[in-house]
């Protein structure tokens, strides 16, 4: 069957490369497109109503390189035009099929409760920028406190301005807070009725005041994106928008799973 | 100007976001185990440590970012909504 990397690697083990979970009693082949550039073919493997989609693999550590990322991105992508899927996290490897049934055996609660409520919903991520400098300008010629604590600093010559320019970055950097906050508050409010869920992370860097991921009935994609359409015309010329997706449901199915020595 | 969707895998940045800690997780601790230890064919059992499905929305204003937090890692202050289901995964070689 593997007569791929006969050269060295022959009696490399061999694994199980696990992308998600589907709900399907009827095996699949989604084409040679499994991790690891070998062309592995990506099929179910079968316990019950559930289906693990995987391929074959070393048995081997996977490195999140480009290339492994994108590979186990596109397999989900693939069986998400088809399936509600729950996502495995990146490098889930098992040695044999029957370790794979004995794994959806082992969570079947689990996922029959994630996958009833995910059935049908997909996430959307929508990434929001802001032009910093330009919304402090704007901040100051607002603020009546800070144009007060500018002007005495420009105007006092005699003594120490530390404290007035200690108060003015207090006081700009809660402006600015109290900015963002709004922002982001109106763009979650402009969303609710379209999204079933929400979930926020962690902005990346300095420029970005929103990092947020919405669960989404798939048949309600249009009104989402047309949502989306109407915010980013709104906010023209304030705020730059990231918006991508289909995705998995990553930032909705939370599920972790430990393996422990069982007794013998 | 209408902003564009990007489809999911076009952005790197975006899809390591996610598939790194995110979605069905197994402990990082067994996929090492994998390859050095033959844990898993061995008689093992698979733990689930937690569930959540985050079915929640934001509530936005103030507490951004403080909202639905992903859980660190299992049994850190993780919301936890169902547990513990065991069962014996592995089945043992001959």
């Amino acid at each position: 069957m593997n007569d791929q990397g006969k050269t060295q690697q022959t009696d490399a083990e061999q694994g199980k490369y696990v992308y998600c979970i589907i709900k399907t009693e009827t095996p699949r082949h989604f084409g040679q497109i499994g991790i690891g550039g070998r062309s592995d073919r990506v099929y179910s493997v079968h316990f019950n109503e559930f289906a693990a989609v995987v391929s074959n693999c070393p048995l081997i550590v996977f490195d999140p390189t480009r290339e492994n990322a994108l590979s186990h991105e596109h397999v989900n992508e693939l069986v998400m035009k088809d399936f509600t899927v729950l996502p495995m996290s990146f490098g889930t490897v098992f040695r044999t099929e029957d370790d794979i049934k004995a794994f959806l055996r082992g969570t079947y609660e689990a996922l029959s409760d994630v996958l009833q409520k995910m059935e049908g919903k997909i996430e959307f991520g929508l990434k929001v920028n802001w032009d910093k400098d330009q919304v402090i300008r704007e901040i100051e010629t607002e603020n009546e406190e800070i144009r007060r604590l500018k002007d005495e600093i420009a105007s006092n010559t005699t003594t120490s301005t530390y404290f007035s320019r200690m108060q003015l970055g207090r006081v700009v950097e809660s402006a600015l807070q109290a900015k963002a906050d709004t922002f982001v508050g109106e763009i979650y409010e402009a969303l609710r009725d379209a999204a079933i869920a929400s979930r926020s992370n962690k902005p990346i860097g300095d420029k970005m005041i929103m990092n947020a991921a919405f669960l989404v009935e798939r048949e309600k994609t249009k009104s989402f994106d047309d949502q989306i359409s109407d915010i980013a015309r709104k906010y023209e010329h304030k705020l730059s928008f990231l918006y991508t997706g289909p995705w998995p449901p990553y930032n909705f199915v939370n599920i972790r799973l430990k393996l422990e020595r069982a007794e013998r | 100007m209408a902003v564009e969707r990007a489809p999911g895998g076009s952005s790197l940045i975006d899809v390591l976001d996610r598939i790194l800690d995110k979605g069905i997780v197994v402990d990082a601790w067994v996929r090492i185990s994998l390859v050095g230890i033959d844990l898993i064919t061995v008689e093992a059992r698979v733990v689930i440590a937690s569930i959540d499905t985050y079915l929640k929305y934001a509530e936005a204003v103030g507490i951004t970012g403080t909202v639905a937090r992903p859980a660190l890692s299992p049994g850190e202050g993780a919301t936890t909504v169902g547990t513990t289901t065991t069962s014996k995964a592995g089945v043992r070689r001959p």
